[in-house]
């Protein structure tokens, strides 16, 4: 039969189909109706127990399978839930309560303080006394007990050191490290230790004979103080007068 | 162990797959065992066809109804010829040794020849299943149970490729039984 | 009934997890860079060292050590690349100070990617040519 146009073509194609499914009926009509007549030998056939327990295995493992789809698939919803309703509570309190949203974001930028921006101190002229022309280290002194002048220094990536001497042969020194890996060994009796604040960091203040040490960590760095002839409010005048060069 | 089973009166805590083996594995395993002669081949056979149902168990809506029965039996007799033939070393007749090789050639079936047998659909499916099972079953899992050729392919253990070609030659042989005014009582 | 007291009860573990954190930050942390203080010495007051590398492969090394009680303080540091399972000095540098303070620093070794290192800091304290005490640090290890 010649096709016309592609109406005719698709009209063919259904109706073929529509009668290769009719046979298909019949035919499992067919297979049917054969098994019904031979009922009577099957109908009473022993089959083989081997089969029945594979089957209970079989079936026992399937079930299995169903109920973990059915546990991951409702699980995941459950954890959805809640963690859509943990962050819903999250944003509440961060908006509401002042002390949570302080502490919330303290925490953020404490994990980021590596890559904080901190905020730099403008440059004041007469700040940044005692200090050598065209100072480029990190940290610079604002602050200088009386009688101290400037007797050595030195910067170089991040890490430098600031020498200070008086008229009497008293020294302190302020210097700081930086980098990925940074360790201070620093010699002391835990009951010649103190704990202090500076600049809202915890700082340890230790006393060995004559020596006083100051050591806290900032932005990562660590930084000390250590001074023979300095009194223990004057080292920590000292340390919370450290700037940072911007 | 069949005794447990049945045990649980409560149909509703039974599943589908539990269902069809209760309803079915007799005739089932009759099926297989008429075609294969031995328990342990024809219980491989069961085992198989489970694990083959099992894959398209959404397919199956009513438990007790011809059609499920008919797809149950359609794919327990394939694997069991699949067995058979493999077991005996057999290369199953080839349609084309019936009619020639130019029976593969127009396969389409012309209105008139539709119009003209559709009420002789079983004479139809018997003379088709007479000449070769496997085409009448293959042509029934395509076109009444609308199963696609690799699906198929993968109940009765055949590639999609040979799927593609025995339902071209179910159709083939179809059209030759149509136009030579085969004898549909012929055994 | 069973399901609702399961969800209560996981929102209630969440909400404790949340709270935990802030009572968490009033323990003293250690941070990354490491202070230690101990008494361990009995002539060196700090012993500090940095080991850094940056992304072109530059190693920064910066090393202080202050004593009391001495004339001469002397630092040697090695970096050490990380080859076949087995530490390789790769690099050494030394200073001497004859005072009680020294810092070594260096920047212009460069080290090659994909690979670790580490540094070596040696603190050598004298006292009238004799040395008195000595103490070494090694840092963590680096990937470039």
């Amino acid at each position: 039969m010649k096709h016309n146009s592609l109406m005719d073509q698709n009209h063919s194609l259904e109706l073929e189909k529509n009668f290769l499914k009719h046979i298909g009926y019949e035919h499992g009509n067919l297979l049917c109706d054969e098994l019904d007549q031979k009922e009577a030998e099957w109908r009473d056939l022993k089959t083989p127990e081997s089969l029945d327990r594979w089957f209970y295995q079989f079936h026992k493992k399937y079930k299995r399978r169903i109920q973990r789809r059915k546990f991951t698939s409702s699980f995941i919803k459950k954890a959805a839930i809640i963690l859509l309703a943990f962050l819903g509570i999250q944003a509440m309190l961060i908006t509401t309560v002042e002390a949570y949203r302080f502490r919330f974001f303290d925490t953020i930028i404490n994990f980021t303080s590596k890559f904080t921006q901190i905020d730099f101190v403008e440059n004041e002229p007469d700040d940044m006394v005692n200090l050598p022309k065209d100072w480029a280290g990190k940290y610079y002194l604002s602050y200088i007990p009386e009688g101290y002048q400037l007797v050595n220094s030195e910067f170089e990536h991040g890490n430098g050191y600031l020498k200070y001497e008086n008229g009497l042969g008293e020294v302190f020194r302020f210097f700081w490290i930086s980098g990925e890996s940074t360790t201070l060994r620093t010699d002391s009796d835990d009951k010649d230790m103190k704990k202090v604040m500076i600049h809202d960091e915890e700082a340890f203040l230790l006393k060995k004979d004559k020596m006083i040490n100051l050591h806290w960590i900032l932005n990562q760095d660590i930084l000390t103080l250590e001074a023979t002839g300095l009194r223990n409010n004057e080292i920590i005048k000292v340390a919370e007068k450290i700037k940072q060069l911007k | 162990m069949l005794a447990i089973l049945l045990m649980i009166d409560d149909r509703e805590k039974r599943d589908k797959l539990e269902e069809l083996y209760i309803t079915y594995h007799k005739e089932l395993f009759f099926v297989a065992f008429q075609i294969l002669k031995d328990y342990y081949d024809a219980e491989d056979v069961i085992q198989t066809a489970f694990v083959k149902i099992i894959k398209h168990l959404d397919k199956i809506s009513k438990i007790k109804c011809k059609k499920t029965r008919a797809y149950l039996v359609i794919i327990v007799r394939n694997l069991s010829y699949d067995r058979y033939n493999e077991k005996k070393k057999i290369i199953t007749k080839d349609f084309s040794e019936e009619f020639g090789e130019d029976a593969y050639k127009d396969t389409d079936i012309s209105l008139e020849q539709y119009v003209l047998n559709l009420e002789k659909g079983k004479e139809l499916a018997a003379a088709l299943n007479k000449i070769n099972p496997s085409y009448a079953d293959i042509l029934t899992l395509r076109y009444f149970y609308e199963l696609s050729n690799p699906e198929i392919g993968e109940l009765i253990n055949l590639s999609s490729d040979l799927v593609s070609v025995r339902l071209h030659r179910a159709k083939a042989a179809l059209k030759k039984i149509l136009s030579k005014g085969w004898d549909y009582n012929e055994t | 009934m069973k399901k609702t007291r399961r969800i209560i009860a996981l929102f209630l573990v969440l909400m404790a997890f949340t709270l935990a954190p802030m009572k968490a930050e009033a323990q003293v942390l250690m941070p990354d860079p490491e202070i230690i203080i101990q008494p361990m010495y009995t002539n060196i007051n700090n012993f500090i060292s940095s080991f850094d590398i940056d992304d072109d492969g530059r190693v920064y090394i910066y090393i202080i050590v202050s004593a009391r009680n001495c004339d001469k303080v002397r630092i040697t540091a090695y970096v050490d690349k990380y080859i076949d399972g087995v530490w390789t000095q790769i690099g050494v540098w030394s200073r001497l100070e004859e005072d009680t303070f020294c810092s070594l620093s260096a920047s212009q070794f460069f080290v090659s990617s994909d690979e670790q290192y580490r540094l070596r800091s040696y603190a050598y304290v004298y006292s009238g040519g004799k040395l008195v005490e000595s103490d070494m640090m090694t840092s963590r290890i680096i990937s470039t």
